[in-house]
């Protein structure tokens, strides 16, 4: 269990990481394409994350919110994340955001209804509540001692990048087979091995959450007519 | 400012994420902004998922790292089934009450 007392040393490894963080960034100096794709789109995200949750008017935020998907796909595939990517760009900036954008075409909102916030206090709340839950994900992340190790072990040798490992055309002796298979990391081929081998099962449930969806939202918007005796008029707009 | 893009990095991006998303939900009123900022926290999520699975990816045992993978593909399906709903349910309630103000949906209240 996470208690409170394990939100000290998280504290702590936050200031920790932070503190490496400066040092080597100060010591070596080998800022690289990828790092600064990593702040443009950081940046990008964050900017147009706030305008989503400020703007007034629901399309300006529907607007930002698919900048902000998109910077997420581009930050996805710096993380050698490509099948993610391409899903991110699809379900999220496509398909999510034309629902968002017909729901709100679909509704007439009073324009002094879009500009109402509430008070300031409880956007500070808000604010000490992510803080909080942020610290929460680190002090989760401390105590579960192999990830620790993992992660370890993996800031401190590069992790593998597609471009270091060409060795697809290596001739076969050469090639290490772990090694092609960190090439392969995040690539659709690697994803479909896992998802179609381990994780069979939940992806049939993911299809079942799905049909239980579809049939959800038809079953919720659909209109009720009231029973009404033969031969009365039935107004089209339909009595909830 | 020359700071390499590492473990820290990606997660306080998702950190300022997370934060923005729940700032939204307490602070607006708009139950499609609110909605939004759901799926803000949603991103988030994935992206911590993503930035662990990439740096494992070089342990010993890196075959397993793709699991991050998948947690984030089952949520993106979670994901899009409850905005469905969730609109679907914004739908409904602005037929019959005319609003959508997060603070008129009080008829559970008792």
């Amino acid at each position: 269990m996470i208690s409170l007392e394990s939100y000290i040393p998280a504290l702590a490894f936050l200031a920790e990481a932070a503190a490496d963080a400066v040092k080597t960034g100060a010591s070596e100096m080998n800022f690289g394409a990828g790092d600064f794709f990593f702040y443009l789109f950081a940046v990008i995200a964050v900017f147009s994350a706030f305008m989503v949750v400020t703007a007034e008017s629901p399309i300006s935020s529907a607007l930002f919110l698919v900048v902000t998907f998109f910077a997420m796909a581009a930050i996805y595939a710096l993380l050698s994340a490509h099948f993610l990517a391409v899903i991110q760009v699809l379900v999220y900036a496509g398909a999510i955001m034309v629902l968002f954008l017909f729901v709100i075409m679909l509704l007439d909102l009073r324009k002094e209804e879009l500009i109402e916030k509430r008070h300031w206090l409880l956007g500070a709340v808000g604010f000490v509540v992510g803080i909080a839950l942020v610290v929460l994900m680190v002090a989760s992340f401390r105590l579960s001692q192999n990830v620790e190790v993992a992660v370890k072990s993996g800031t401190d040798q590069e992790a593998p990048d597609a471009a270091k490992f060409p060795a697809i055309q290596e001739s076969a002796d050469q090639i290490d087979g772990s090694r092609i298979e960190a090439a392969r990391f995040g690539t659709t081929r690697r994803v479909s091995k896992h998802l179609f081998r381990e994780y069979l099962f939940p992806f049939e449930v993911a299809s079942l959450l799905l049909l239980v969806g579809i049939i959800g939202v038809v079953v919720i918007s659909r209109r009720r007519r009231r029973r009404r005796p033969p031969g009365e008029v039935i107004d089209e707009e339909g009595a909830s | 400012m020359m700071y390499n893009a590492g473990l820290f990095q990606y997660l306080s991006l998702a950190g300022v994420l997370f934060i923005l998303g729940v700032f939204g939900v307490l602070w607006r009123k708009n139950a499609i902004i609110v909605f939004m900022s759901i799926e803000l926290m949603l991103n988030a999520a994935n992206l911590v998922f993503v930035t662990f699975s990439r740096f494992m990816a070089s342990h010993p045992d890196g075959y397993v790292a793709m699991q991050g993978h998948m947690f984030a593909f089952m949520s993106m399906v979670v994901a899009a089934c409850e905005v469905a709903v969730g609109l679907a349910i914004i739908v409904v309630i602005f037929r019959n009450k005319k609003t959508i103000d997060v603070d008129d949906m009080n008829l559970l209240k008792g």
